[in-house]
């Protein structure tokens, strides 16, 4: 029923690879989600930088469609581990740690404990509405997201080295939440703000609908062949000491900017370097371009300042920066 | 909110610079009442140029915006003026100026404030706005004119310290902030840029003003005879020529308008002093007037009146200065029987063509100048003046009979035209029978009917006709200035019979000035009369002044400066030991090294912005050249540098943040090629360096983006773009 393209393994193969991989679940998303190209991309690019993502949206805008989509279409290798591709958490406040991460169980028959898996063991993670959880919940997750590993009761279960979170959060309920501190949205490569669907897009899904979907069994991927490509996307695309000396400019232009309080972290940067590797292979290059920062510069970044009172435009103070390394490398470049 | 503060306190000090600045020319220029609202009408400006640049709001609505209220303001200005029944004249006047200054001064400051947030290398014209106010503020100090900055000269004189320390205080004091306020934040090759072409734009403003316009006023040493300067006069009464022989005055900067010819715009924003002249002795003169003469116009040449240079007539004018000899009237002295001698020291404060002096001089003799650094030169004179009522030269005919017959035809010479003829006898109907006669009746009847007929005004010119005096006085109404009232009093005296001849100086009125004898001449007081011939008495003085009148009434003179100049001249022992060693020769005044005496003219400059274009061309060709040449990486430089300038060229250029990427998108309409060059570019300098760079290829799109970017955009942009010398600066 499922096609499974088996990836040629081994070394040698180039970025065509994790372009084709990249294209293969694109195109499953696609198929369930209509409009959203460019969350899409996002979504990718944080998935093939070992990022996570944080979707910040209305209810009823996709994002749950977009994370199943995407579990679906990566295809367990690794059937002895148990863990599934796609498992979806929903955050509530009288959530424990343990109702995410997994709890001690005694086994009647042999009169051990042995340790029961909780649903962040999965591939993709879709948790929604974080910031509904306690922030001992909160940080339970977002260790597990930072370390690839959970420990209880002083035992250290690893996650799959493919362990990608969608979180999502709502922007209007302020009731009952517990907003996310800087240092926690810091753990997230991208915030993404999604819009609402344009006219068209709107009356397709509409229109789709209740319909008996022609889903076409678009070949999916191997966990293993997103794991392999993020290698080849960190080795084989070039970043110009241009385009890093950039990344450190841009971060130095935000902090020096007057109505920012606190500027962005060097673990940003750090962090930065592979998601514009992987724009770059997805966009069909060997090497990052201006253009690649001018696009992702924002959802990398603008989470991550802490504005001064009274001032609330971050998007603003990262694009102005953007903007001044941008015209530093193009001067750079006719020299 | 630290951010916000800032920045309303820059803007304050902005502002403050500005008005500063604003103050400095306005003094000379407006009421004084109307520089405060000026001032604070340019705050408004300062806020409004902040608030079109932070709400973004496109230049092209701020600039007309700009330049609106400016218009506004003169129309408006204009109306107010132009208001039958309005209110008082003194309170049109100051409505007017008050509406003309403030909303100029406005429209000005918020442009000037517009373009420097707009373009940073256009801060410089602030910076150069404000210096400019100090600089010309105090440029007047150095040309000796004591009262500029008078409040900042006089405060220092009477404490004692050298004004020139004080200034330079100042100037240092306005410079540094103004420096920091508009430049600081300026990248330094910009300020550099911006600076460069704005001495040039500054250096062609400055000689087009001097070479250009008809007139350039040489400035001779004092004591050069001038005289032959008034040959190279051309006819034409009004013509700007016609002052040149008397006021060899203005040392090249229009300081010694006279207003002959010019309209009286300009010559109202003059009142700068010329001279200073202390009488040794009481005088009322019966005129009611001192007259300062210069110069007199005798010689009819056919068209106009002009200074008799053959030197056998109007021997009566000192025309050199005595520079160490005294020099005395030659001829036609006047008896003493009407009047008296008066000793006048004579102190110019410009340089003047030809000796000044209060009446007739008879005789002038050297006198130590008291104080160089404020006094051209000084001297003293013997003025034979007019001691009685007219009325008692009332038996007094005009011509004597021994004169010769030449003489007689060099006074009485006019041009041949009927209309004087009939006009005279209209004017002398009114005379009764016992004086039709009689020579001073006559000239007082045709004064007075000037007097009554005439408009004065100083917004007219005559500069055309063939016979300028014809063309104002046939002409309804009657409306001119001094110098044509004058020319017209002596054509219809001559027509009369009566020896007559215009005298060209200055005025004074004896009730407006002083009471200890000093007189400070000013340049706004430039005047010309009639004087006639009476057989025992010599050249009398009359005046003709029209009742009505369109001007102003003169500026009043300055008292206090009148004062403490006549303590300065009087003040001669100590002055003189300060400064005889430099000056040892009594009367000579220091030898001037003007730094606008250097030569340079207006072909220079021609050939310096030809030399500066060839310049910019040339780096033009040598970039676009440099495609042809580059190898490697470098070669794949040029080759898209010289796109980039060919685009910058017809004015495609990549918005400020914008990607290289971004704008080739942009332009894949123009030019799909110049996207793949871009990608080429990108990937050479961005890409692995193991690959390997194709220039060739590099060079064929080249060509294909040209090919391309020609066909969209027309041959006439293409060709423009080529013409185009500074595209290359501009590619970003």
């Amino acid at each position: 029923m499922v096609t499974t393209q088996q990836g040629q393994q081994g070394a040698g193969r180039g970025l065509d690879f994790a372009r084709d991989v990249a294209g293969r679940i694109r195109d499953r998303i696609k198929q369930d989600l209509i409009g959203r190209d460019d969350v899409i991309e996002l979504v990718l690019v944080a998935l093939f930088s070992d990022g996570h993502i944080l979707l910040e949206d209305f209810p009823g805008s996709g994002k749950t469609t977009l994370a199943k989509a995407l579990g679906n279409s990566i295809m367990d290798d690794l059937p002895d581990d148990e863990i599934p591709s796609f498992r979806r958490v929903q955050f509530t406040p009288d959530m424990l740690p343990s109702d995410v991460i997994g709890v001690m169980v005694l086994d009647t028959q042999t009169n051990r404990f042995y340790f029961r898996r909780g649903p962040i063991f999965a591939y993709v993670l879709l948790v929604d509405e974080i910031n509904r959880a306690t922030p001992k919940v909160q940080s339970a997750l977002l260790e597990a997201m930072a370390e690839k590993q959970v420990t209880v009761d002083n035992e250290s279960y690893p996650l799959n080295e493919l362990f990608f979170t969608i979180a999502t959060q709502n922007p209007m309920d302020a009731v009952g939440t517990y907003p996310l501190p800087k240092a926690q949205l810091d753990r997230f490569l991208f915030k993404v703000r999604m819009h609402y669907l344009d006219r068209r897009d709107e009356i397709e899904v509409v229109d789709a609908w209740g319909m008996p979907r022609q889903t076409r069994d678009l070949p999916k991927v191997l966990r293993g062949e997103v794991v392999e490509a993020r290698e080849i996307i960190r080795h084989q695309v070039h970043v110009a000491p241009r385009i890093r000396v950039g990344l450190v400019d841009l971060a130095r232009g935000i902090r020096q900017d007057p109505r920012v309080a606190l500027g962005i972290s060097t673990r940003s940067l750090v962090q930065a370097v592979p998601a514009l590797q992987t724009l770059a292979a997805l966009r069909g290059r060997d090497y990052v371009v201006p253009q690649d920062l001018e696009y992702l510069s924002v959802p990398l970044f603008q989470h991550r300042v802490v504005m001064l009172p009274g001032e609330d435009n971050p998007e603003d103070v990262v694009m102005q920066a953007t903007r001044m390394v941008i015209e530093d490398l193009a001067e750079a470049m006719l020299k | 909110m630290k951010h916000r503060l800032g920045s309303v306190i820059l803007g304050l000090l902005q502002w403050v610079l500005l008005s500063f600045a604003l103050y400095l020319y306005l003094r000379d220029l407006a009421v004084p009442v109307v520089v405060k609202e000026s001032i604070i009408a340019s705050g408004g400006g300062v806020w409004l140029a902040w608030l079109a640049h932070s709400r973004r709001i496109p230049l092209y609505y701020s600039i007309p915006g700009g330049l609106a209220v400016i218009g506004l303001g003169m129309l408006l200005a204009r109306w107010v003026t132009a208001w039958q029944g309005g209110p008082a004249p003194i309170d049109t006047l100051v409505y007017s100026q008050a509406l003309l200054f403030s909303m100029v001064s406005a429209g000005f400051v918020f442009l000037l404030r517009l373009f420097a947030l707009q373009w940073e290398t256009l801060g410089i014209l602030e910076f150069l706005f404000v210096e400019l106010a100090v600089l010309q503020a105090f440029a007047r100090h150095r040309y000796l004119h004591l009262d500029r900055p008078r409040w900042l000269a006089d405060w220092a004189i009477v404490h004692g310290i050298a004004p020139q320390h004080i200034l330079m205080v100042v100037g240092i004091a306005v410079t540094v902030p103004a420096f920091l306020v508009f430049i600081r934040r300026a990248r330094l090759w910009k300020v550099i840029s911006g600076l460069l072409l704005l001495v040039l734009v500054a250096l062609g403003v400055y000689y087009l003003r001097n070479e250009l316009p008809v007139q350039r006023i040489v400035a001779k040493p004092p004591g050069a005879n001038s005289g032959s300067s008034t040959n190279k006069n051309k006819p034409g009464h009004g013509s700007n020529n016609g002052k040149s022989g008397r006021q060899s005055a203005g040392r090249g900067k229009g300081q010694g308008n006279s207003g002959f010819g010019r309209s009286g715009a300009s010559r109202r924003g003059q009142n700068l002093p010329v001279a200073l002249a202390v009488l040794h002795d009481d005088y009322a003169p019966p005129s009611g007037l001192y007259f300062f003469r210069q110069q007199v116009l005798s010689r009819y040449n056919g068209v106009k009146l002009e200074v008799d240079t053959s030197g056998n007539y109007d021997g009566d004018v000192i025309t050199r200065f005595p520079l160490e000899q005294p020099v005395f009237a030659t001829a036609d002295v006047a008896p003493e029987k009407f009047h008296k001698d008066m000793a006048v020291t004579m102190y110019l404060i410009m340089d003047l063509g030809q000796p000044l002096a209060l009446d007739a001089s008879i005789k002038l003799s050297p006198a130590r100048n008291p104080d160089p650094m404020q006094f051209r030169m000084a001297y003293n004179t013997v003025c034979r003046v007019l001691n009685v009522p007219y009325e008692q030269l009332l038996d007094l005919h005009s011509i004597p009979p021994q004169w010769p017959d030449a003489k007689k035809r060099h006074y009485l010479a006019v041009p041949d035209d009927p209309r004087y003829k009939s006009l005279l006898h209209k004017i002398l109907q009114g005379l009764p029978p016992e004086l039709k006669d009689n020579d001073l009746a006559k000239t007082v009847e045709v004064i007075t009917w000037l007097e009554d007929k005439g408009i004065y005004s100083t917004r007219i010119a005559y500069k055309d006709s063939k016979d300028p005096v014809a063309a104002f006085l046939f002409k309804r109404p009657i409306k001119g200035y001094c110098v044509h009232f004058a020319n017209a009093a002596v054509y219809l005296l001559r027509t009369a019979g009566i020896a007559a001849r215009v005298a060209l100086g200055y005025v004074a009125d004896p009730a407006r000035h002083a009471r200890d004898g000093t007189v400070l001449i000013m340049n706004s007081r430039a005047h010309a009369w009639p004087e006639v011939y009476f057989d025992g008495a010599g050249w009398v003085p009359f005046n003709v002044t029209p009742k009505r009148t369109e001007d102003p009434p003169p500026p009043p003179v300055d008292r206090k400066l009148e004062r403490m100049m006549g303590k300065m001249a009087r003040k001669k022992h100590n002055a003189l030991k300060r400064h005889q060693p430099r000056h040892k020769r009594p009367g000579h005044a220091r030898k001037h090294k003007s730094w606008h005496n250097f030569n340079f003219n207006f072909k220079d400059l021609l050939f310096m912005l030809l030399g500066l274009l060839g310049l910019l061309y040339l780096v033009k060709f040598v970039r676009l050249a440099m495609a042809w040449f580059g190898r490697g990486r470098r070669g794949h430089v040029y080759v898209y540098r010289a796109v980039l300038d060919r685009l910058s060229d017809i004015g495609v250029r990549r918005r400020y943040g914008e990607s290289r990427e971004s704008f080739a998108a942009r332009l894949v309409d123009t030019s799909p090629t110049f996207e793949d060059l871009t990608w080429a570019h990108l990937g050479v300098m961005l890409g692995w360096q193991r690959q390997q760079v194709d220039v060739d290829a590099a060079r064929g799109m080249m060509r294909e983006v040209m090919n391309e970017v020609r066909r969209k955009v027309g041959f006439v942009r293409w060709v423009l773009g080529w013409l185009n010398p500074v595209g290359w600066w501009r590619v970003k």
